[in-house]
């Protein structure tokens, strides 16, 4: 990231539209802004900060510029804003961070909702409004690490402190990316554990379970097939040879009139059998419009109330009521004679009013009245049809009864001739007879069995469609599970030796950078962070010389880390310093002059003028592209941006 | 860059591991802002969804 330009508007001290170019050349990296105490270094340090991330401390009062309200009348709408132009990857955005107020009667300012714009410029050079600008911002340069990259120098040796290690571990855990490592790691072992707990719950081994149930009934269900046909096979038998016992008990000349006669007798029972089946056919389509006759009573019923009605004259009414109303309402007869509201023909007309119905309900009675009547017919007409048929249904069973009878008779005749030969014949015959009704029995439970192999085949078949869904989900969140699960593990893996190759890199560099920019180079023979993360100077004797720092040696200490960590991150960032070498001594200051611009991609020093003079002045002189001026107008209370 | 560097540290993994992880880090970046992101769980998952569709 490196900034071009800032435009702010109505921003604190800066009134009206005030804008500054910085210095991006790659040789003259540094833009200074001078300006003394309260003249507005720190209002545009913050205008920066504001823009970008939005976040500032409670502390800093109001952001929209004082002057701006003055001018304003009570209820006028003051706007406040900042934006600002960076490059980052070769891509240009413009961030623009707007804030509205309404001045009240007392003057104060009621601050409105801020209002966040993210552009980028493409290659082609169209811009496109970026829909989630926290989110990139946060993948150009964190809130969390803006702190190491824009800083106020007077207050950056928390990191030389003895008790810092904290902040000095959290500081590279955010800028090296182990925090995006650990919270990944994390995130996909939550995750990981998520499918096992699905996975956990769909997998119950159903698919299995039902595919051999399936196999089971598909086989009982083809037994029962093949028994149904083997049965039918031995009733075809057994007929055949009924019918060749019958033919033989025909030519014998002791049998032949019985079973002549038992030939007509069984030919007229299987006649009387096919008219039973269709009669019984034809009672079950007729009772299933049996509701009519539970419903006859209620319909015979209310049909003679309705007659009863009539025959009293009481619908259809005689005079209809609107007829009468509408006299009532004219006080006039038909034949055009007026008559008393009081009067007698009042009075008459009144009570026909009374005796009579409502249009629309006589209507509705009349119309139920006709559609009553074909009803009761029509349940009256069954009725008669299935009295007809059940009495047929009991002719006909005393009709089979009989022949039975007839045919038992016979075949005990035969049973009992005396010609052994037909004895024997008719006594087969029957055991024949007797082997069909059992196949017949036997088919009739294989027929149950199938039905019920059927019903069983149709439900599995839909368990197992559901069950093989299941299976498919089982399947990815196996796979799911299993590269969460790799890749928490992956990162875990990479993760002790990198952030340890990173605390080394950051250690040599640190010591690197330190000991160009402190003037007891000698004294201070070795940085070393450990891995406490705990950041220590060893002097030329070996021992920890942390304790004894001064202000500015902690304050060059954390200078050198903070770059360190720049550095290593390799990440493109500007440095922006808000009076960095307040508290230096000029040693350190022509040191740092000499040495910070080369460290950084791009350097921003908001300065004092005794800050930076001298041979620190001349240090920086070859490296500045842009240097500015806030002067502020004790008459206005304002600051303006001056080019220098 | 660093990013980059971390990316390589993955390289001797499966492919499907180097691009979720790939995809997941950058997510976190995004989110690395908020203490308690909402929806970056979610994000996740489609990361793995599209892996393991692939």
């Amino acid at each position: 990231m490196k900034i071009e330009r800032i435009q702010m508007e109505n921003f604190r001290q800066y009134f009206g539209r005030q804008r500054m170019t910085f210095s991006r050349d790659r040789a003259r990296n540094v833009t200074v802004i001078h300006g003394i105490n309260g003249a507005g270094k720190s209002s545009l340090f913050l205008a920066i900060n504001w823009c970008l991330y939005g976040e500032v401390s409670s502390n800093v009062g109001e952001l929209i510029s004082k002057e701006a309200v003055s001018r304003a009348s009570d209820g006028e709408e003051i706007r406040a804003s900042v934006e600002l132009v960076f490059t980052h990857n070769s891509e240009r955005y413009l961030v623009l961070r707007r804030l509205k107020g309404v001045k009240q009667e007392d003057g104060a300012i009621e601050s409105g909702d801020e209002d966040f714009t993210m552009m980028r410029t493409r290659r082609d050079g169209q811009a496109e409004r970026i829909a989630n600008p926290i989110g990139v911002m946060n993948s150009i340069l964190s809130s969390n690490v803006r702190t190491y990259f824009l800083f106020d120098g007077e207050k950056i040796d928390n990191f030389a402190k003895p008790e810092a290690s904290d902040e000095v571990r959290y500081a590279i855990y955010n800028v090296l990316k182990l925090e995006v490592m650990t919270r990944a790691r994390n995130h996909l072992q939550d995750i990981a554990a998520e499918y096992r707990r699905e996975l956990k719950r769909v997998s119950t081994g159903e698919l299995r379970q039902f595919v051999e149930s399936e196999e089971r009934a598909i086989a009982e269900k083809e037994k029962a097939h093949t028994r149904k046909e083997e049965l039918e096979r031995e009733i075809e038998s057994a007929r055949r040879k009924i019918t060749d016992i019958d033919r033989r008990l025909r030519e014998m000349p002791n049998a032949s009139a019985l079973q002549q006669r038992r030939d007509r007798l069984e030919r007229d029972l299987e006649q009387r059998e096919d008219e039973m089946t269709a009669l019984i056919s034809n009672i079950r389509t007729l009772a299933t419009s049996g509701f009519t006759v539970i419903a006859q009573g209620a319909v015979e019923r209310a049909l003679a109330i309705l007659d009863e009605k009539r025959e009293r004259g009481e619908i259809p009414s005689s005079i209809r009521q609107q007829f009468v109303q509408d006299l009532i309402e004219r006080l006039q007869c038909i034949c055009g004679r007026r008559f008393d509201a009081n009067g007698a023909e009042h009075e008459k007309l009144l009570a026909l009013m009374n005796s009579s119905l409502p249009g629309s309900l006589e209507d509705d009675v009349m119309d139920t009245a006709a559609a009553l009547r074909p009803f009761a017919e029509r349940a009256g007409r069954l009725r008669d049809e299935l009295n007809q048929r059940m009495q047929r249904r009991a002719e006909l069973l005393d009709i089979m009864k009989s022949l039975e009878e007839e045919i038992d008779e016979v075949r005990d005749q035969l049973k009992g001739s005396p010609q052994e030969e037909i004895s024997r014949l008719e006594e087969q015959r029957e055991n024949f007879r007797a082997d069909i009704e059992s196949y017949r029995l036997e088919q009739g439970n294989c027929d149950t069995r199938i039905d019920l192999m059927s019903a069983e085949l149709e439900e599995l078949k839909k368990q197992i469609q559901v069950a093989k869904k299941e299976k498919k989900t089982e399947r990815e969140l196996t796979r799911k599970a299993s590269l969460a699960q790799r890749a928490a593990d992956a990162i875990g893996e990479v993760y002790e030796t990198f952030a340890d190759d990173m605390r080394r890199r950051i250690e040599a560099k640190t010591k690197e950078i330190f000991k160009l920019l402190v003037w007891k180079d000698s004294h201070f023979q070795d940085v070393r962070l450990g891995s406490d993360y705990n950041l220590e100077v060893i002097d030329r004797y070996g021992l920890p010389a942390r304790p004894e720092l001064s202000a500015g040696e902690r304050q060059v200490l954390s200078l050198s880390f903070i770059t360190a960590m720049s550095r290593v991150s390799e990440e493109e960032a500007p440095l922006v310093m808000d009076t960095p070498f307040g508290r230096l001594s000029s040693q350190h200051r022509n040191n740092i002059t000499e040495h910070l611009p080369e460290l950084a991609d791009q350097l921003v020093l908001f300065v004092t003028d005794e800050e930076l003079r001298d041979k620190a002045r001349k240090n920086l002189e070859p490296r500045i592209g842009a240097e500015y001026r806030l002067t502020f107008d004790r008459k206005t209370s304002c600051t303006t941006i001056e080019e220098v | 860059m660093l990013k980059d560097r971390v990316i390589e540290l993955f390289n001797g993994y499966e492919e499907d591991v180097q691009k979720v992880i790939s995809e997941v880090l950058a997510i976190e970046q995004e989110y690395i802002s908020m203490k308690m992101p909402r929806g970056v769980k979610e994000e996740i998952k489609e990361a793995i969804d599209r892996a393991v569709k692939k």
